[in-house]
């Protein structure tokens, strides 16, 4: 098409979904009455339009709406089963209260005597978990990197986010939202990977020096990588400047390293 | 998040009604029904789980479009057992390269368009469009959105909406004139 043409068909097109100003829908109708082949465009992208319209407005299947519906309830359930429910099962309150309050003692009397509590690797685990099981809601769904870090930055984090496109590594970025791990501001943002492969990245101000002792400890490209597996989730924490940088989930532990290693050395 | 009926009623209220503009959206950018139902289902998931970021009174209709087209979009990359022919730069170059259509011919047979046998050429022509075309198409041509609301749903300049847009049409008309069974 040759550049006459096609800015004849913009025209046509801008007239036809209505956004010429008035002047310039005054002027191509004046063109339109002298020329019959612009006439004939009009028409035809007038009427291919309407036959999109018509071949694409199929009836929403039967049932759609409760189906809906039924997906809400399910999350609804999985919300409210991760609350305590100190009243169920028609046992009495009183002995709920006793029950838990024996636990949360057994809780800290664990927790005063263990020699080295592991606050930051469980912390970023169970968030892991949490979005594995859906209780962990990404607030801006998005495969957009420049986008997400400004969402960061309106969130009020003031570091620098560095989040990563990994698509070469074909791990699509689905989205982050902003949160506190451990008690501080903490940017957490997920891929999606290969057979659905779920991978969760958290930042946050800190020093390697807060995690507890591992027996794994790694090193590519002159950094060190901290990595841990708590339950079936496996962690990987290294530095980046003033920032930690761990990744999670609950595929394969190398597999997990190995994308630490890409990351880190992508920035 | 913990369920509070005040939440799902407000999110019911604002988000339901527009389950067929959904369902249409998702049928121009999937060629199943299963898939597109599917698609609309995680929709309503990942807005009810992130609706307290929603600002009531904001355009419920763009956000819930923005949400499926994220999806759409990142299922639509992970599909592996797409061709490579459907990238936009191929195919751009490749409308670019073909011969014009002859306007008046399509009027004609647009005009004459027996709607039962097009329909299935107008959904197949559609289906064989680049994802973005599609999604485009949608938003102005079946859900009349303006450019401006469309170009903020799929992230690209007015203009990209505009030059894509045209690309379809023109598509869509070949499409219709090249099919042997509507000649």
């Amino acid at each position: 098409m040759n550049p006459q043409a096609r800015a004849l068909s913009e025209r046509l097109q801008a007239y036809l979904d209505g956004r010429l100003s008035d002047a310039q829908r005054v002027a191509l109708e004046r063109e339109l009455a002298e020329n019959a082949a612009a006439r004939s465009e009009l028409d035809a992208l007038r009427r291919v339009s309407e036959a999109a319209r018509r071949a694409l407005a199929e009836p929403v299947p039967e049932g759609l709406l409760d189906r809906i519906r039924g997906t809400l309830d399910v999350e609804d359930r999985e919300s409210d089963e991760s609350r305590v429910d100190t009243t169920s099962g028609g046992v009495s309150r009183r002995f709920w209260l006793v029950a838990a309050a024996a636990v949360l003692g057994l809780a800290l009397l664990t927790f005063v005597l263990r020699p080295s509590p592991e606050p930051l690797p469980s912390a970023v685990a169970q968030t892991m978990l949490d979005y594995e099981r859906g209780r962990f809601a990404l607030e801006l769904v998005t495969a957009d990197v420049a986008e997400l870090e400004r969402f960061f930055g309106r969130r009020g984090i003031r570091f620098s986010t560095r989040v990563l496109d990994l698509r070469m590594m074909q791990f699509e970025l689905v989205g982050g939202t902003v949160h506190e791990l451990a008690g501080r501001p903490t940017v957490a943002f997920a891929y999606s990977g290969p057979a659905g492969l779920q991978v969760l990245c958290q930042m946050y101000e800190g020093s390697l020096d807060e995690l507890p002792p591992t027996a794994d400890i790694r090193s590519h490209g002159g950094i060190e990588f901290r990595v841990f597996e708590v339950g079936r989730v496996k962690l990987a924490f290294w530095r980046e400047g003033d920032l930690i940088c761990v990744l999670a989930s609950t595929g394969d532990l190398e597999g997990l390293v190995g994308l630490a290693f890409a990351k880190a050395m992508k920035v | 998040m913990n369920s509070d009926p005040a939440r799902r009623a407000r999110f019911e209220a604002m988000a339901l009604p527009l389950a067929e503009a959904l369902y249409r959206l998702a049928r121009s950018l999937a060629s199943q029904v299963d898939e597109a139902e599917d698609l609309v289902q995680e929709t309503y998931l990942r807005a009810y789980r992130t609706f307290d970021n929603f600002v009531a009174g904001t355009n419920g209709r763009a956000w819930l479009f923005t949400i499926l087209y994220s999806i759409a979009r990142n299922r639509h990359r992970q599909d592996r057992r797409r061709p490579p022919v459907d990238s936009m730069t191929d195919l751009e170059a490749t409308d670019a390269t073909v011969p014009a259509i002859d306007w008046g011919s399509a009027e004609r047979l647009l005009r004459e368009l027996d709607n039962t046998r097009a329909d299935p050429a107008v959904r197949k022509a559609v289906a064989e469009m680049p994802h973005e075309w599609r999604m485009i198409l949608g938003l102005v041509v079946i859900e009349e959105m303006s450019y401006d609301e469309v170009a903020k749903i799929v992230e690209c300049p007015v203009g990209t909406v505009a030059s894509r847009l045209s690309r379809a049409r023109r598509h869509l008309t070949r499409a219709l004139i090249d099919r042997e069974g509507l000649r």
